[in-house]
């Protein structure tokens, strides 16, 4: 079955209706602007590049698929943030929600959504994935690669959502619960590789995409402790982050300036929307408990002398001195 | 207020360094009187890229970190007087991947910066000069700066 078939179909069977890429539509466009070309080429004039009142390029294209990307990432990430608080809500809270959200979800029901979210996410992706390649070939260009880039940058680009990785990581973490049976056939293979003591989230999608997200630091150099993802999707500790941002644990990421940028990508303006990553978080502490145990006495430390040091320089601002 | 960071960090480069390194490239801490390494300053060598004018060379190299790192690129210095177009009087290395303004980050590791040095030593960069000396005789009289980069090579022989 090709993929656009494949897609609708998926589209059509979900529960409830969300947005996601009018893939029908985009082709139809790129059919439209193929037999344009053609007909140009014919002519003899400028073979190859698109004519002047090229029906894609012209501005239909790009500007629709920016609309249906940021609604598909803006709706998974909502439902992912909602699925993540219910499972990791406590007492009181976790009552509340479990009473307010519809159905009374069970376990199971949690993990089966987890599981559609993850699924609808990667649909996605492919389908995006698809489309720009199409773009590409159809108009001898490399704007639908710029174009990827682009919404890489907008931070619109799924595969980059930090709630993929803390949906991953939910799996592994209620796979290890053992209250799931065969509940993860999109990620048989899901899994936390240590490969030379560095983890990585590794993970082989269908239509052969792969998605290894590593969990090592790049400013401390060892595995990620407190992670929080920035919202172009680079992952950190949290004390790392909050040295990379020249905040202090007090004040936190949201006090980050705007020209902050991210260690890897230096792009501004990432650490006030960053989200922090507590199913990571505890998979990593059943996955490496030894090394844990130590980095939890490590960080304690660290949190009290920055906070200590923190208040001192409040005292000293306070008393003038 | 990074400072347990910044020897974290050290710390993990050291051993990231002693598992696997490239040939011929030194870097150690500083040992001080105790005995005991301090993290903060690290003493290297770059060896002349082989089948260029630098081989046969190593040449010595100052790493200083401060508490601000891995936010703050190390000051790295040759030992004064050092004749590159792209070294300053002083020694220290005029890089961009060394200038928090332009491309440092926080992922580049020490292996990354010796490499980098090594890299410039024989492709300077005429666009960026740190010495007068150097830059003149690199862009007027090509051959003299070939002769004069031998020379250098031959005072900085392997420590054996």
């Amino acid at each position: 079955m090709k993929f656009a078939k494949k897609y609708e179909k998926y589209m059509k069977g979900m529960d409830e209706e969300l947005p996601g890429v009018g893939l029908k539509r985009l082709k139809k466009l790129l059919k439209k602007c193929r037999s344009d070309l053609q007909s140009h080429e014919n002519d003899g004039s400028s073979a190859g590049r698109c004519p002047g009142h090229c029906s894609v390029c012209d501005g239909s294209f790009f500007p629709s698929l920016l609309n249906e990307m940021s609604a598909v990432i803006g709706c998974f990430n909502e439902k992912a943030k909602k699925l993540l608080e219910l499972h990791l809500a406590s007492g009181f809270k976790k009552y509340t929600m479990w009473f307010t959200s519809k159905g009374h979800k069970s376990h199971g029901a949690l993990i089966q959504q987890g599981k559609d979210l993850v699924t609808y996410a990667i649909i996605n992706a492919v389908a995006m994935r698809k489309i720009l390649k199409k773009y590409d070939k159809i108009h001898y260009s490399k704007q639908g690669q710029e174009f990827k880039a682009q919404a890489q940058s907008l931070h619109i680009e799924i595969l980059q959502s930090p709630w993929l990785c803390e949906l991953m990581a939910f799996y592994m973490n209620l796979r290890r619960s053992k209250k799931n049976n065969g509940a993860m056939e999109l990620f048989g293979d899901c899994s936390l590789v240590f490969d030379d003591d560095k983890p990585t989230i590794s993970c082989n999608l269908f239509d052969s995409m792969r998605v290894d997200i590593s969990l090592t630091c790049s400013i401390c150099l060892d595995t990620v402790f407190d992670p929080v993802a920035l919202s172009c999707g680079h992952i950190y500790c949290y004390l790392c982050s909050c040295s990379a941002a020249s905040v202090t644990i007090v004040d936190g990421l949201k006090s980050a300036e705007r020209k902050s940028k991210c260690p890897l990508c230096r792009q501004a303006g990432v650490f006030p929307n960053a989200v922090h990553l507590d199913e990571l978080n505890m998979l990593l502490s059943y996955s490496c408990p030894e090394y844990w145990e130590k980095r939890i006495q490590m960080e304690r430390v660290e949190r009290v002398r920055l906070a200590k040091e923190h208040w001192e320089s409040q005292c000293r601002a306070f008393l003038g001195m | 207020m990074s400072g347990g960071i910044a020897r974290g960090r050290l710390a993990e480069e050291r051993k990231a360094w002693r598992k696997n390194h490239p040939h011929g490239f030194v870097a150690k801490p500083e040992t001080m009187a105790d005995g005991s390494a301090n993290l903060m300053i690290w003493h290297c060598t770059i060896p002349g890229k082989q089948g260029t004018d630098w081989e046969g060379g190593y040449y010595p190299l100052t790493l200083h970190f401060s508490e601000d790192y891995p936010s703050k690129p190390p000051k790295c210095k040759f030992p004064q007087g050092f004749f590159h177009p792209n070294v300053y009087p002083s020694g220290t290395v005029c890089l961009s991947i060394l200038n928090e303004d332009s491309g440092w980050r926080p992922a580049i590791t020490v292996k990354q910066i010796l490499v980098g040095i090594q890299d410039l030593l024989d492709q300077p960069n005429p666009a960026d000069p740190a010495q007068t000396d150097g830059y003149h005789i690199f862009i007027q009289d090509k051959p003299e700066y070939k002769r004069r980069v031998r020379v250098q090579a031959k005072q900085y022989p392997a420590l054996l």
